[in-house]
């Protein structure tokens, strides 16, 4: 019984430890990002400090980082729903081109005919519908066939990027000879507090969804244990494609903000990076909403520093994807947990 | 005489759970010393420290009377050996590949394979063994893998024998054999440890049984100073406590609660698991299952609940047919499962009690509001259960990660009992759980046979299958060899020999 107890107590101490692992991820990077400036000639607390300036200096910085947290958010909140159910959605990118294509025709196609909001709802709709349509399809290869989901999003985001190229350049979708689109897209814009408002709420709303509905339970058992989810009656197909579909509507929203909102058309390779920064923000955000809104605030910070950087000479604006990857890299081992040497014993007891 | 082996004072400890506790440990050599014990005495941990597997944390070990300390390697140069619980086989190579694995004789970077293959060859022989060094792993039977691991060990010349619970996966018949063979490498001057909680082998092949009890030694007996009696009680350390049968009267159903008819099913490589199985069983009805693990049991239970379809056949529940049904079909119309593994496929431990308990009727009104859960409510429903079920060491956040096998097995009871099943398919319910436990478990089955549950006992356990069971069938790759009405008049012996393929008419009824 003592030794029950004991080892309860262990398990909750590692969890707890644990969840300080990200901060430290965060430290540990920006040390050892600092250092490679300090070797390269730079000057690393300048960088920083021009990195801070640039996200939080001013009105209109802090207006770009919530820019840029927005979309990481988003993607990351997608991301991690489909992580909870077993199905390692990678493939973001090309679900936000695919829906981009997707709006930019229903633009050209009807763009002169019908009246704004019905032309936006319009695009909301057949983006989220293909956006969807290619999340759910590595996820149905993956049940049916036991295809590997990672390599086919990866592939299935070069196909759909070098897609975008070739119909922008060589069709009616872009400008001659631009992989641009032509169009501008005349929606107003929305306010960016106002956006940074709605993003809250779907985020809110899908913290409650997860925690506090039968939805959000299956979903949650289906991720921690899929074997016994479907022993206990569970449809796990029927879950996982369902969540897989939900979670390509929120990447093409995502893409439908970004092209509406911030670069009025659909300009070749425009969301690169945009998954794998969502991956870590996730990743350091433990998958937890809170979590998930740091991490994403961190990731876009850094992204709206590195505009604050490039004026300034002290260091180049690749010390952010530097810093990126560190994250990305300590918040994926437990960095803590191997300093404290509880990985070596943690060993199976038998 | 001077022991080959002495191990002083070994303490291990993982993580907070002290599994060697100043354990003082001897090996003559020639004698087969016996290690009994519950799970989790630390029998297991022990050996593996004497095969350089584990550092001990203190404590030392003298092998001829000199201090030693070494890793595997050493182990192997030092002539000890061990048989793993699970072999430690490459599936994919020829038994004379695996034999040769650990110790190859090269000229000039090549193998020496035809010395090797006389040699192999003669050990095969001696152990009547019937393949040849050429034969696949992959395609011996449990039993035979477990003769090559033992070959394996002679082959490098080993002096002291580590068996771990080596009988667990044989027939009667087969551990025979190998008691046989047991006698003859002890002929040799071969030192043998043999690790068992099955008290009746222990006494029949022991010069010497030591007895460990949560990481401690307990007891060590003389040869022919010991009775069954005596180890188990020094194995529980407690007066002797008996295990529950069922010899309750309750009569049994004319009613069927679920039939099977010439059930067929074939895995990935199309090859036969289960072969035209066929049952009934009726109201307060429990029907054993017995059989070497293996031998299509999982695949079976699987069948009857929706986890697999069968490739042939049909399964009628309450005069329906549930042949095609989905999972929650097979459940919601009344079935229960005590699956085998209860950490894979019984619990989500991440997950709480509350999420474990509620899992697949989520949707009841007790629990749903509209789509919302009703977390009060069903962490009541949860705190009942906890009570009614003697659940201990539930954490105040009702986490589960880190209870005990046997309070694990309380909530996967608890869960399928308050469900009110027809029928309850319990598979190896009491394995790897104390002796407390398993009586909790079997009380809780012969409860339910009393409230009229039809209960399905799949078990390998041939005391449990004995003791229990209202009627058994034994299952041999896939198919069945035969029925037993008449439990009270079965031995282990003539359930064996069901067990090794005989089948029922060449054995008779009670034989």
């Amino acid at each position: 019984m003592n030794q029950m107890i004991e080892k309860v107590r262990h398990i909750r101490r590692i969890q707890y430890l644990n969840s300080f692992n990200p901060i430290f991820a965060v430290l540990i990077a920006f040390l050892v990002s600092g250092l490679m400036v300090l070797l390269s000639g730079g000057s690393p607390i300048e960088a920083y400090i021009a990195i801070a300036r640039g996200a939080f200096g001013s009105m209109s910085s802090i207006m770009s980082t919530i820019r840029f947290t927005l979309p990481l958010l988003l993607l990351a909140i997608a991301f991690t729903m489909c992580n909870k159910c077993g199905y390692f959605n990678i493939g973001q990118e090309g679900q936000m081109y695919a829906s981009a294509l997707t709006i930019t025709w229903v633009q050209i196609s009807f763009g002169n005919s019908l009246p704004v909001p019905i032309l936006f709802l319009l695009m909301l709709v057949c983006g989220a519908v293909v956006g969807g349509l290619v999340s759910l399809l590595p996820a149905y290869l993956k049940l049916k066939f036991g295809v590997n989901e990672i390599v086919m999003g990866i592939l299935l985001n070069y196909t759909i990027l070098r897609l975008s190229d070739f119909l922008l350049q060589n069709t009616a979708l872009g400008k001659p000879h631009a992989n641009t689109s032509m169009s501008v897209f005349y929606i107003p814009s929305i306010p960016t507090p106002v956006l940074a408002v709605i993003a809250c709420l779907i985020v809110i709303v899908y913290a409650f969804i997860e925690k506090k509905t039968i939805p959000g339970y299956r979903l949650r058992m289906v991720g921690s244990n899929p074997i016994f989810a479907q022993f206990s009656g569970l449809n796990k197909t029927k879950i996982v494609l369902v969540v897989a579909m939900l979670s390509g509507v929120l990447a093409s929203l995502t893409s439908t903000g970004e092209l509406v909102g911030i670069y009025k058309c659909f300009y070749y390779n425009y969301a690169d990076g945009l998954g794998f920064s969502a991956m870590t923000a996730a990743l350091i955000g433990k998958q937890s909403v809170v979590g998930m809104l740091f991490g994403a605030l961190l990731l876009g910070a850094l992204q709206s520093g590195a505009i604050g950087l490039s004026v300034s000479a002290s260091a180049s604006p690749e010390i952010v994807i530097l810093v990126r990857g560190f994250v990305m890299l300590f918040g994926t081992i437990s960095v803590l947990q191997y300093f404290m040497h509880e990985r070596r014993k943690t060993k199976e007891i038998s | 005489m001077r022991p080959l082996v002495e191990m002083k004072g070994i303490t291990k400890e993982f993580t907070s759970v002290v599994a060697n506790d100043g354990v003082d440990f001897e090996l003559f050599s020639g004698e087969v010393h016996s290690l009994v014990g519950e799970n989790g005495a630390g029998k297991t941990t022990l050996m593996r420290i004497l095969y350089g597997q584990y550092e001990p944390d203190e404590g030392e070990i003298l092998i001829d009377g000199n201090e030693v300390r070494y890793n595997i390697h050493g182990a192997i140069k030092h002539g000890i050996a061990m048989v793993h619980q699970n072999f430690m086989q490459v599936e994919e190579l020829s038994i004379l590949e695996n034999v040769i694995l650990a110790n190859m004789d090269t000229r000039a970077g090549f193998i020496l394979r035809k010395k090797a293959e006389t040699r192999v060859n003669e050990l095969l022989v001696r152990f009547g063994v019937n393949a040849k060094p050429e034969t696949i792993v992959a395609h011996l039977s449990v039993g035979e893998r477990q003769w090559i691991e033992i070959i394996k060990a002679v082959y490098v010349g080993a002096r002291i024998l580590i068996l771990d619970e080596p009988t667990a996966v044989l027939t009667p018949q087969e551990t025979d054999k190998l008691f046989a063979i047991i006698a003859e490498l002890k002929k040799d001057g071969t030192s043998i440890v043999f690790i068992s909680h099955k008290l009746r082998e222990v006494v029949a092949i022991s010069d010497r049984v030591s007895v460990m009890r949560k990481g401690k030694m307990t007891g060590t007996f003389d040869s022919g100073n010991f009775t069954e009696t005596d180890i188990a009680c020094a194995m529980i350390g407690k007066q002797k406590v008996q295990l529950i049968q069922n010899n309750s009267d309750f009569s049994i159903g004319e009613e069927a609660v679920c039939e099977a008819s010439g059930l067929w099913y074939f895995d990935d490589e199309a090859l036969p698991v289960v072969r035209d199985f066929s049952f009934s069983i009726h109201k307060g009805e429990i029907l054993g299952i017995g059989g070497v693990e293996g031998n299509g049991q999982s695949e079976l239970v699987d069948l009857l609940f929706g986890m697999k379809k069968p490739s042939g056949g049909s399964i009628r529940f309450m005069g329906t047919d549930i042949t095609d049904a989905s999972i929650s079909e097979c459940r919601n119309a009344g079935i229960g499962i005590i699956p085998d593994d209860r950490i894979r496929v019984g619990l989500s431990i991440p997950s709480t009690l509350d999420e474990n308990l509620i899992c697949g009727i989520e949707e009841n009104g007790k629990f749903n509001h509209n789509g919302l859960l009703r977390l009060n409510s069903i962490r009541e429903y949860a705190n009942e259960l906890v009570d009614t079920f003697d659940i201990r060491g539930v954490a105040e956040d009702h986490q589960i990660a880190g209870m005990s096998g046997g309070n694990l097995q309380k909530i996967i009871l608890a869960r399928e009992i308050s469900r009110g099943p027809k029928l309850l398919i319990a598979a190896q319910p009491t394995r790897g759980l104390d002796i407390g436990a398993i009586n909790f478990v079997r009380e809780q089955l012969l409860h339910q046979k009393e409230m009229g549950t039809a209960i399905l006992l799949i078990t390998a356990d041939l005391e449990e299958l004995l003791s229990l069971s209202d009627r058994i069938l034994i299952m041999y790759e896939g198919g069945c060899t035969g029925e037993v009405s008449d439990v009270a008049s079965a031995t282990e012996g003539s359930l064996g020999l069901l067990m090794g393929g005989i089948k029922i008419s060449e054995v008779g009824q009670g034989a």
